[in-house]
C-alpha cells in the first residue's frame, strides 16, 4: 500500500474514533463508527489473498449491520423522547443499543465473527482490531451505562468470560486464541460497567497494555501457531522468558499486572452484594488461564533437548524494540502501583 | 406507536431478517443492508419534518452519504470476493472457520 | 523485616554478575548468611504477640519458625541442585538460582504479612516460580501435566478465597491479622456463612493438601527437580497450614460445627495415603504421599481449634519440613546414580554406599517419629489434643502411626538392605556435598530437640 493511502486510512481511522469520543449526538457518533469501519477495511485487505478478503467481508457485514441497528435504536429513542443526547437514553431502547454495541465489540453471544476475522488478517492489523476498534463502541457503552439494566450487562459479561475461555481451549492458532482472550477480557470490562465505569476504564487500560505487548511479541517472533512458538527461545531468549510471564499476566495471576483489574472488579462486585457472580467470573478466568498456560509452555517452558526440526527465519530481528520492552515492563510489574493507577482514573 | 414509526420499524426489521436468515448471495445481503439504511433515511426525514426541526433537515442527507459510501465499500468487497472465491455465494466464505 | 528482604533482593544482582566459577559457592554462602541472620527473629522484642513490626509486616511465634525454615532451605536447595544444573548453560543456571531466590523472597513476605490480602497475593505469587521450576527443569514430559494440575488445583481453591476475603473486608472493614481475632463475624446459621467459611479454608486445604484434593501433590513432586520437591514439601505446603492457623481465628463460632467433614477427611486421609505409600513403587511418590498423610494430621490439629492443636501443628510442620526435604534429597542422590526413581531397581544400596544408608536410616526414623525427635513431639501433641476432642480418633491416628512406621521401614529396607543387584554396581561414590546437605538437614532437628520452645507457637 502506498504510504499516502496508508496515511489517509490511518488518519481517518483515528478521525472516526475521535468523532465518536467527542460527540454527544447519536448521529455524529454513528458517523464516527461508520468512518471507522470504512477506514479499516482497506487496511484489512492490504495483502490481497482470499482469507483477508473473507475476513474483511465478514467484518464489514457485522459492523454495518450493528451500526444500522445502533442508528435505528437512536432514531427510535429520538422519536419517543425528542432528543439525541447520548447520555439520556430511555431504558427499553438502551437494551437494543447495548446489543448493537455488543455486536460491534464482539461480546459473547454475538462474538462469532471476531476469531474468524482475526484469523484472516495480519498480526498488526489484528492489534488494531482488538485495541483501537474497541474504543469507540466502549466509549458509547460507557456513556449510556447508567441507563442499562445491570442484569443485562452482567449476563453478557459472564457469557463473554466463559465463552471466551471455553472457545480458546481448542485453538492452535495464536490469532484465534488472542481473539478469544479479547472476548474474555471484554466480559470483565462490561460486567463492571454499570457499577463503576472508572474501574472499567482501568481494566480497559490494563487490557490494552497487555494485549499490545502480546501482539508486538507475536509480531516480532513471527509465529502464527502454537507449534512455531517452540522455536523462539533460541531467537530471543529473554523475550521468550518474559513473554511467558506476560501471558500469565494476561491470565491474571498475582503478582503480575493482570491481577489488578481482576482484584478490583471482584472487590466492587462483592461490595454490590454480587459475590456469587464474582466467584463465577473469577473461576471462568481459569478457563482462559489454561490456554495462556499452554502458550507459555510451548513458548518458553519446554525446550527441546535435541535440535528442533523447524528452520529459523533468515531475516529474524534479534534486537527487541524499545516500545516492546517498555510495554513488557508495564505488563509485568504494575501491581504494586495500584493506588497510583486508581487515582489516575 | 405511530403508523409511520410502525411502518419504518417493520421495513427495518424486514431488512434485518433478510440479512440474518437469507444467506445465499453476498449481493442480497448488501441489498438488505441498503434497505435497512433507506428505512432509516426515511425515519430520519420523517422525524425532522414531523417535529419541525429544520436544523435536522440535513441529517438524512448525511446519513445517505455515509450509507452510499458503505454500499460502495460493500460492492467493492463483492468484487474482491468474487475474484478470490469464484462466486458471491456466502457459503463459500469458509476459509477461516476452525 | 527489611533486614531479611534486602539481602535476599541483593542476591539477584549478585547471581547475574558473578563469574561463572564463583556462582554456586557465592550464592550458597550468601544464602547461608541470610539464614544465620534470620535466626535473630527468634528474639521477640515485645511481650505482646507481634514483634519486628512495620507497616504491613510483623513476625510472631507462628510465623518466625516458618520464615527461618524458608531461609534455611535456600542454601540447601542450591547445594542439592548443584550436580544436575551445572551441566546446563550458565544463563540457565543463573535463571534457576534466581527462581529459587525469588521463591524465598515471596515466602518471607507471605509469612511476615499482617494484611491478609498481602498474604494472599504472596501465596499466589509463589505459584509462578514453582510452576516454572517444575515445568522447565522437570525431567519427563509428564511435567507439563503436573504443572497444570498444580496451578489449577491451587487457583480453583484460592479464587473463592479472594471473593470471601473481600466480602469479609466489606463487612468488617479491616483484614489485618493483628486485629482480626476481634471480629468473629461468621456463625454457621446461614448457608451464606457456611459457604464463606468453606471458601476461607478451601484454598489452604487444597494447598495442604487435604485428602481428596491432594492429587496435584504427588504429580508435582514426582516431576519436579530436586529443589522444587524440597521447597514444595518443606515450605509451600506449610503455607496452607499457616494460612489455616491465621484464618480460623476469625471463623471462630462456625468452625465448631462445620469442621467435622474436613477433620474426618483429614484423619481418613492419614490412613488412606499411608496405605497408598505401602504399595508405592516410586520413591518420590512414596515420600509425597507420606507428606499428604502428615499434613492430614496437621490439618486436623488446626481444625479442632485448641492451643495444643495449633502447637502440635506448627511443630509437626517444621519437623516434617526438614524431614521430607531430607528424604527428597536422599531420593535424589539415588536418582542421580541409578537414573530411576523406582524402588525395585535400587536395592541393597547399603553395601555400595554405607554412609548414605546411615542417612537413610536416620531419615526414615525421623519420618516415623522416633522418640526424641520433634516429629514425635508434634504428632503426640496433635494426637493427644485429638483424643481430648473425641476419644475415637485414637483409632485412626494410632493406625496412622503404625502405617507410617510400616512404610518408613519399607522405604528403608527395600532401598538399602538385601543383596545389591548387578545393574547398580558401577555407581559413583557419594560426594561431601551430599553429606553436608544431609547434615545441614539434621542439625536443626537436633537443635530443636534440645530447645523445642522455638517451635511451640503460642505455647511459648
Amino acid at each position: 500500500m502506498s504510504p499516502y493511502i496508508l496515511f489517509v486510512m490511518l488518519s481517518s481511522l483515528g478521525l472516526g474514533t475521535t468523532l465518536t469520543f467527542t460527540s454527544s449526538h447519536w448521529l455524529l457518533a454513528w458517523m464516527g463508527l461508520e468512518i471507522n469501519t470504512l477506514a479499516i477495511i482497506p487496511l484489512m485487505t492490504n495483502k490481497h489473498h482470499p482469507r483477508a478478503v473473507e475476513a474483511a467481508t465478514k467484518y464489514f457485514l457485522t459492523q454495518a449491520a450493528a451500526a444500522a441497528i445502533l442508528l435505528f435504536a437512536s432514531i427510535y429513542n429520538a422519536w419517543y423522547s425528542g432528543q439525541w443526547f447520548i447520555q439520556d437514553m430511555s431504558s427499553p431502547v438502551s437494551t437494543l443499543m447495548t446489543l448493537a454495541i455488543a455486536i460491534k465489540l464482539g461480546i459473547a453471544p454475538m462474538h462469532f465473527w471476531l476469531p474468524e476475522v482475526m484469523q484472516g488478517i495480519s498480526i498488526s492489523t489484528g492489534l488494531i482490531l482488538v485495541t483501537w476498534q474497541k474504543l469507540a463502541p466502549l466509549a458509547l457503552l460507557m456513556q449510556i451505562s447508567h441507563n442499562i439494566k445491570p442484569e443485562l450487562l452482567i449476563i453478557l459479561g459472564l457469557m463473554s468470560t466463559i465463552i471466551g475461555g471455553w472457545g480458546g481451549l481448542n485453538q492452535t492458532q495464536i490469532r484465534k486464541i488472542m481473539a478469544y482472550s479479547s472476548i474474555a477480557h471484554l466480559g470483565w470490562i462490561i460486567s463492571i460497567l454499570h457499577f463503576m465505569p472508572a474501574l472499567a476504564m482501568i481494566n480497559l487500560f490494563i487490557y490494552l497494555i497487555m494485549t499490545i505487548t502480546m501482539f508486538m511479541t507475536f509480531n516480532l517472533l513471527n509465529s502464527p501457531t502454537i507449534n512455531t512458538l517452540a522455536m523462539n527461545w533460541s531467537k530471543s531468549p529473554i523475550l521468550a522468558a518474559t513473554s511467558a510471564l506476560a501471558l500469565l499476566s494476561l491470565g491474571g495471576l498475582p503478582p503480575l499486572t493482570g491481577f489488578m483489574p481482576k482484584w478490583l472488579i471482584i472487590q466492587e462486585l462483592t461490595n454490590q452484594e454480587l459475590a456469587p457472580t464474582a466467584t463465577l467470573l473469577a473461576l471462568s478466568a481459569l478457563l482462559s488461564l489454561f490456554f495462556y498456560l499452554r502458550l507459555s509452555y510451548s513458548l518458553s517452558l519446554t525446550i527441546m533437548p535435541n535440535t528442533h526440526p523447524q528452520t529459523l527465519n533468515w531475516n529474524m530481528k534479534t534486537t527487541t524494540p524499545l516500545p516492546l520492552s517498555l510495554m513488557m515492563m508495564m505488563t509485568l510489574t504494575m501491581l504494586p502501583i495500584t493506588p497510583t493507577i486508581i487515582s489516575l482514573f | 406507536m405511530t403508523h409511520i414509526l410502525f411502518t419504518i420499524s417493520t421495513a427495518f426489521m424486514l431488512g434485518l431478517t433478510g440479512l440474518t436468515f437469507h444467506r445465499t448471495h453476498l449481493l442480497s445481503a448488501l441489498l438488505c443492508l441498503e434497505g435497512m439504511m433507506l428505512s432509516l433515511f426515511i425515519a430520519l426525514a420523517m422525524w425532522s419534518t414531523q417535529n419541525d426541526m429544520m436544523i435536522f433537515s440535513s441529517s438524512p442527507l448525511l446519513l445517505l452519504a455515509l450509507s452510499a459510501c458503505e454500499a460502495g465499500l460493500g460492492l467493492s468487497l463483492l468484487v474482491a470476493t468474487s475474484r478470490t472465491h469464484g462466486s458471491d455465494h456466502l457459503q463459500n466464505l469458509n476459509l477461516l472457520q476452525c | 523485616m527489611l533486614k531479611l528482604l534486602i539481602p535476599t533482593v541483593m542476591m539477584f544482582p549478585m547471581i547475574w554478575m558473578l563469574k561463572p566459577k564463583w556462582l554456586w559457592s557465592m550464592t550458597t554462602t550468601h544464602s547461608l548468611l541470610i539464614a544465620s541472620y534470620s535466626l535473630s527473629l527468634f528474639k521477640y522484642h515485645s511481650t505482646a504477640q507481634w514483634s519486628n513490626m512495620s507497616f504491613t509486616m510483623a513476625t510472631d511465634m507462628i510465623s518466625t519458625p516458618l520464615i527461618i525454615l524458608t531461609c534455611w532451605l535456600l542454601p540447601l536447595m542450591i547445594l542439592a541442585s548443584q550436580n544436575h544444573i551445572t551441566t546446563e548453560p550458565i544463563n540457565r543456571q543463573r535463571t534457576y538460582i534466581t527462581l529459587l531466590t525469588s521463591l524465598q523472597l515471596l515466602l518471607i513476605m507471605a509469612f511476615s504479612a499482617t494484611e491478609i490480602i498481602l498474604f494472599y497475593i504472596m501465596f499466589e505469587a509463589t505459584l509462578i516460580p514453582t510452576l516454572i521450576i517444575i515445568t522447565r527443569w522437570g525431567n519427563q514430559t509428564e511435567r507439563l501435566n503436573a504443572g497444570t494440575y498444580f496451578l489449577f488445583y491451587t487457583l480453583a481453591g484460592s479464587l473463592p478465597l479472594l471473593v470471601a476475603l473481600l466480602s469479609l473486608y466489606k463487612s468488617t472493614g479491616s483484614l489485618s491479622m493483628i486485629s482480626m481475632f476481634m471480629n468473629n463475624s461468621i456463625s454457621s446459621d446461614t448457608w451464606t456463612n457456611s459457604l464463606l467459611w468453606a471458601a476461607c479454608l478451601m484454598a489452604f486445604l487444597v494447598k495442604m493438601p487435604l485428602y481428596g484434593v491432594h492429587l496435584w501433590l504427588p504429580k508435582a513432586h514426582v516431576e519436579a527437580p530436586i529443589a522444587g520437591s524440597m521447597i514444595l514439601a518443606a515450605v509451600l505446603l506449610k503455607l496452607g497450614g499457616y494460612g489455616m492457623i491465621r484464618m480460623t481465628l476469625i471463623l471462630e463460632p462456625a468452625t465448631k460445627s462445620l469442621a467435622y467433614p474436613f477433620i474426618i477427611l483429614a484423619l481418613w486421609g492419614i490412613i488412606m495415603t499411608g496405605s497408598i505409600c505401602m504399595r508405592q513403587s516410586d520413591m518420590k511418590s512414596l515420600i509425597a504421599y507420606s507428606s499428604v498423610s502428615h499434613m492430614g494430621l496437621v490439618a486436623s490439629g488446626i481444625l479442632i481449634q485448641t492451643t495444643w492443636g495449633f502447637t502440635g501443628a506448627i511443630i509437626l510442620m517444621i519437623a516434617h519440613g526438614l524431614t521430607s526435604s531430607a528424604l527428597f534429597c536422599l531420593a535424589n542422590t539415588t536418582y542421580e546414580r541409578t537414573n530411576s526413581r523406582t524402588l525395585l531397581l535400587a536395592r541393597g544400596m547399603q553395601i555400595i554406599l554405607p554412609l548414605m544408608a546411615t542417612w537413610w536410616f536416620i531419615m526414615s526414623l525421623m519420618n516415623m517419629a522416633l522418640p526424641p525427635l520433634p516429629n514425635l513431639m508434634g504428632e503426640l501433641i496433635i494426637m493427644v489434643s485429638l483424643f481430648n476432642w473425641s476419644s475415637w480418633t485414637i483409632l485412626l491416628t494410632g493406625t496412622g502411626t503404625l502405617i507410617t512406621a510400616t512404610y518408613s521401614l519399607y522405604l528403608y529396607l527395600s532401598s538399602q538392605r538385601g543383596p545389591a543387584p548387578d545393574n547398580i554396581l558401577l555407581i559413583e561414590p557419594t560426594h561431601t556435598r551430599e553429606h553436608l546437605l544431609l547434615i545441614l538437614h539434621i542439625i536443626p532437628m537436633v537443635m530443636l530437640m534440645i530447645k523445642p520452645e522455638f517451635i511451640w507457637g503460642w505455647c511459648w
